[in-house]
């Protein structure tokens, strides 16, 4: 495969957000010439195909997430994990949702999505890009939770200079102290759990010395959203956090310093 | 016949046994019958645990998680988990009778000078004081719900850790979940988070509650059918004073002993203990959250 060029796009958990997705895509070009999508296409928000479909025509890149996986396989959940009641009664209804709304030609799409991308950087990096982990699909990597010799045993199992991931939904980058990079690109399908309705991606830049990335907000209309959600009928606390910044589900997988973060 | 085995592909979880059996409480259930006098097995010094934790980075460790017995009998403990906390997420399971303010202020502060989380998992078997306290001690419910209100007021959202002991099940209820977070909202916990576990019928549990039957096996089918590689002793390992074992509960069981050092235990452990069956139908039951099914 081609190299990829200094700048590249990194952006994952789409959620259904097709509105975010549309700002993205719209904004993207000017940021850099590749655009890559780390994957959950769906989720939380209205209207499946619509993501799945402008990701298609744009035909943007995408890694398998755990959702997409689920959505494509029609497993019976979402494989999230959660172990709430709660979480889990909402996440059910999501993927119901989802699911019932997703074309069957999309599911055999998201279904033969690939687990990971790996491609040269301009100085011959070997870049990764996936979902959770390199190892797992749903495993989450809290900024948190991972100290810089754990992160370096993960490149060099993966054997890779530049790992890219989402799934947890929160960004963070580290520079390890040999000269590789681990990002957490976020997510563009909710809000960060900073109390602000933007949503977040990711630019690498592997123009420079060491490699970097740069975490972006991405404003779009979330009040559109939020409407659509609701006239959809998709459950009040899902549409609580786009609307507020703040989760309101889920909660139970932060770790204690990015729960202390947050206002639930 | 020989046991399935667990795999193990490195250590992401290292689980110290800080405390041994010595422990302030005398719980009726009590996995590895850890009470007051128990000196089985030692503590360990705040220098043993500095070398592990050199060990620990070394070998690109995620986590470390310190158990016993009960941590906080032992004075250095607030400043071995700041030790920790300088290299590594730390975690650390107590019964919150001893959780002083000034224990707590120091976690904090170490937890606050950190990059890494600290969770704080305090165990309560019951929401309310009389059956809690039937199986925990006299006076346990009312202590250790103000050690976790005191862990809130410092910046720790603690985590209530409840064993199942109607239902050995590590899934509860909305109302059973409902009502632990009712009685940590009544103590000022305003975030309340709560782990279930299953009950294991080894230890003080095999007198109180029975042991586990001779079916309660782990057989092939079944290590393969619930994903035996999820399992916690794929990734974690206990240290203690008597050595290495492949996981928290089965610490001085009879035959589960893996090695003198960490590295000598990285190798398949065969689940051969019934204890293991209780695992693998409930997932990783003692990590802080179990990682989902499938999607290797």
């Amino acid at each position: 495969m081609a190299r990829l060029p200094e700048r590249a796009v990194l952006f994952g958990g789409v959620y259904n957000n097709h509105l975010a997705l549309e700002a993205l895509l719209s904004e993207a070009p000017a940021r850099a010439p590749r655009i890559f999508c780390l994957g959950d296409v769906g989720a939380f928000g209205p209207h499946p195909d619509r993501s799945v479909d402008l990701l298609r025509e744009a035909g943007v890149p995408v890694v398998q997430g755990n959702y997409d996986r689920s959505v494509g396989m029609g497993r019976k959940d979402c494989a999230c994990g959660y172990t709430d009641p709660r979480d889990n009664h909402f996440a059910a209804l999501s993927f119901e949702y989802t699911l019932r709304n997703t074309s069957d030609r999309n599911k055999e799409f998201l279904a033969a999505l690939p687990a990971e991308i790996r491609l040269p950087g301009p100085r011959g990096e070997r870049v990764l890009l996936c979902h959770g982990s390199p190892r797992r699909q749903n495993e989450f990597l809290w900024e948190s939770l991972s100290p810089d010799r754990f992160l370096a045993r993960l490149l060099d199992e993966a054997r890779c200079d530049v790992l890219a991931v989402t799934h947890t939904g929160i960004p963070w980058k580290r520079l390890l102290p040999d000269g590789r990079l681990v990002v957490n690109v976020g997510a563009i399908g909710r809000p960060a759990n900073d109390g602000r309705t933007e949503v977040w991606y990711a630019v690498l830049d592997l123009s420079g010395e060491a490699p970097d990335a740069e975490l972006l907000p991405l404003p779009y209309d979330h009040a559109r959203l939020a409407r659509e959600m609701r006239d959809e009928g998709i459950v009040e606390p899902f549409v609580e956090t786009i609307e507020t910044g703040w989760w309101t589900t889920c909660l139970e997988i932060l770790p204690a310093k990015e729960r202390g973060r947050g206002r639930f | 016949m020989s046991a399935p085995e667990c795999p193990f592909p490195g250590l992401d979880t290292l689980w110290i046994q800080v405390a041994g059996l010595l422990c302030n409480l005398r719980c009726a259930h009590c996995f590895n019958a850890s009470g007051p006098g128990e000196r089985g097995m030692a503590p360990l010094s705040r220098e043993e645990v500095r070398a592990l934790l050199d060990e620990a980075e070394t070998l690109g460790v995620r986590d470390v998680v310190f158990t016993g017995g009960e941590p906080f009998l032992l004075p250095e403990m607030a400043d071995i988990a700041a030790d920790a906390l300088r290299r590594f997420p730390v975690t650390i399971l107590t019964n919150g009778t001893l959780l002083d303010r000034r224990t707590v202020d120091r976690l904090a502060e170490a937890a606050g000078e950190s990059r890494f989380s600290l969770e704080v998992r305090v165990s309560l078997d019951a929401p309310e004081e009389k059956e809690n306290d039937a199986i925990r001690g006299k006076g346990c419910f009312a202590k250790a719900i103000a050690g976790a209100a005191r862990l809130e007021a410092a910046g720790i959202p603690p985590i209530v850790t409840a064993v199942r002991l109607r239902d050995d099940g590590a899934l509860p209820g909305r109302e059973e979940l409902a009502a632990f977070e009712e009685a940590m909202r009544a103590a000022g916990i305003r975030r309340p988070r709560v782990k279930f576990l299953p009950v294991f019928r080894i230890g003080r549990e095999e007198e109180r509650g029975g042991g586990y039957a001779a079916t309660d096996r782990v057989t092939e089918e079944l290590a393969v059918l619930l994903e035996a590689e999820r399992l916690l002793c794929a990734t974690a390992r206990t240290a203690t004073s008597l050595g290495v074992w492949p996981c928290p509960i089965l610490v001085n069981e009879a035959g589960a002993r893996m090695g003198d050092g960490l590295r000598s235990s990285f190798r398949p452990f065969p689940l051969s203990h019934a204890a293991c069956s209780t695992c693998l139908r409930h997932g990783a039951v003692c990590a802080n959250f179990a990682p989902p099914p499938g999607e290797g």
